[in-house]
């Protein structure tokens, strides 16, 4: 299996060394590594950093003129 | 000057906000403009702002995820632009 | 997310109007042919003066912030500044619709010194040919005296509101520079054939090459300008006009009228699209909130005949007020439909089931226009006595 075998990494929950408990390092189950996580790590190294730029996905606010609906003089 | 995360901001004291089911509707009395705030979460957040140092504290307060805080940011933008939020 | 667009919440109505149009008299000193209220005489049933109060004390508590006063005439009642008053003090702010005669140096005086007012004047022409021929002789110089007097008195920022018609659609450019010689803001509007606009509808009404004149100035030259966002039907010409683009009657606006009716708004003065009245139990708010015309208005709405034309998005169907008062059904195009779907509806609709206004307060009064004399109906209201 090649490590970039992106589907079947998706599904297999992904170790991490944890640094918190009774040992100082132990191994913590972590939730499946979705595939935009994993397009991310296996992108090639010498490739410029991309800027995580979020999307603004919610419009959360619109200003309406009072002269703007139909049905007043 | 544009809204960063780290403005200080209030709800201009001329301004009223009425709760709809969706959000609230922002009047402000002053300059008449009319704004719809289209989710109960940024309506939480207008409401107190003026209570924390910087935005970032008040979207934190209100449990709103960093994901989304952008879009808060450019929401904070714009009633800035309408005078319905003020810089301290 | 929310996945819906304002319009589509607005549709579905919200729990008080965000501005609503209260017509406070149907007494008029004029007789404009159009007059969408066909107004002229008092109702002997007008609202008084505590019940008016009465009403505003009800729209604060709803949280209506602004609300549109008219009539037939306003400032003819009385008590007319106690009522802007009564508004002022409950923080209702207030734009009333006047034809000027009232606003004389005094009295505009006394509006510059009131909050949250703001004012429109009528007028229908550039000049008193245009103008008095819709409004009556001596109604352009009013208006212009009722500018100056503003102007005069530092009254600030006022509107000038046009209902554009097939005689003054080439003035539009003189309205806008009329409007910018007085720093007031233009408002255009469209004419529906409502109240006494179904009698001069034939002749008044744009032509299809006209809507077209409109629409593209709009979107050329109509970056100040209001319209009350009443020309959405013009939006099947291609890009969409500023504005919500629907119709909010009894979704976030509606008309309360001289004695205390409410309608979906101030174009549908008709039985069919009254809601109820606030004089009754549980005041305006009831009706507002639980009238079975409100609450029809505020379901999602079919497409019905339009649903084969790919423009409905853009025009939302028009107008139902057009609609009606052409005889045409509430579901099929608008008489003034862009692509011409409503011509032939408006010509074959039979003229003796076409409604007519539930109420008519018009004064019987000589018609100065020879040519807008012979419609029927002008003549008949010309022979009452």
């Amino acid at each position: 299996m090649s490590p970039f075998d992106t589907e079947l990494l998706a599904v297999l929950p992904t170790l991490t060394l944890a640094r918190e408990g009774p040992f100082e390092y132990c191994w913590q189950v972590m939730e499946p590594t979705t595939t935009a996580q994993i397009s991310e790590i296996a992108q090639d190294t010498d490739s410029v950093k991309q800027t995580v730029h979020q999307d603004v996905t919610e419009l959360l606010v619109e200003e309406i003129s009072i002269d703007g609906m139909c049905g007043v003089y | 000057m544009s809204i960063t995360l780290e403005t200080a901001c209030e709800l201009n004291p001329q301004v009223a906000l009425r709760p709809e089911s969706f959000g609230a509707l922002a009047y402000h009395y002053g300059n008449r403009k009319l704004v719809f705030l289209k989710h109960p979460d940024v309506v939480a957040v207008v409401r107190d702002v003026a209570d924390y140092a910087t935005l970032q504290d008040a979207l934190g307060a209100h449990d709103i995820q960093p994901s989304r805080w952008p879009s808060f940011v450019e929401a904070i933008d714009s009633l800035a632009a309408s005078d319905i939020i003020r810089v301290r | 997310m929310s996945g819906k667009t304002l319009a589509t919440q607005l549709k579905a109505g919200l729990d008080a109007p965000i501005c609503l149009t209260w017509e406070i008299t149907y007494a008029c000193n004029l007789q404009c042919v159009h007059c969408l209220s066909s107004s002229g005489t008092r109702d002997p049933r007008e609202l008084s003066t505590d019940q008016a109060k009465a009403v505003l004390d009800e729209l604060r508590d709803l949280q209506v912030f602004y609300i549109n006063i008219g009539g037939g005439e306003p400032m003819i009642r009385k008590d007319f500044f106690e009522i802007l008053e009564h508004a002022e003090a409950n923080d209702i702010g207030v734009k009333f619709s006047t034809n000027g005669t009232y606003i004389t140096a005094e009295n505009a005086r006394r509006l510059a010194a009131m909050n949250y007012l703001d004012i429109q004047i009528s007028l229908d022409g550039v000049d008193a040919v245009t103008n008095d021929a819709v409004r009556g002789k001596g109604s352009y110089a009013t208006a212009i005296a009722a500018m100056n007097h503003l102007r005069d008195a530092n009254f600030g920022q006022f509107k000038i509101s046009v209902v554009v018609t097939r005689h003054n659609v080439d003035q539009l450019d003189e309205f806008k520079a009329l409007a910018d010689s007085y720093g007031a803001q233009l408002r255009i509007t469209r004419l529906r054939p409502s109240g006494r606009g179904a009698d001069t509808w034939d002749e008044l009404h744009p032509t299809q090459q006209q809507q077209r004149q409109i629409y593209d100035w709009l979107m050329k030259h109509g970056e100040n300008v209001l319209t009350g966002d009443s020309f959405f039907h013009l939006n099947a010409f291609g890009e969409s006009l500023p504005g919500l683009n629907l119709c909010g009657a009894g979704r976030v606006v509606c008309l309360i009228d001289p004695i205390g009716d409410v309608y979906a708004c101030p174009f549908v003065i008709h039985d069919q699209f009254k809601a109820g009245s606030l004089l009754g139990d549980g005041g305006f708010t009831k009706v507002w909130k639980e009238s079975d015309l409100f609450l029809s208005l505020r379901e999602p709405e079919s497409e019905g005949a339009c649903s084969a034309c790919g423009s409905y998005d853009a025009c939302q169907g028009g107008c139902m007020a057009a609609k009606f008062f052409t005889g045409i059904p509430l579901d099929g195009p608008d008489p003034e439909c862009v692509t011409g779907h409503g011509e032939e509806l408006v010509k074959s609709a039979t003229v003796s089931l076409i409604p007519k206004p539930s109420m008519d307060h018009s004064r019987p009064v000589k018609i100065n226009t020879p040519r807008l004399a012979s419609s029927k109906e002008a003549v008949q209201r010309m022979e009452r006595v």
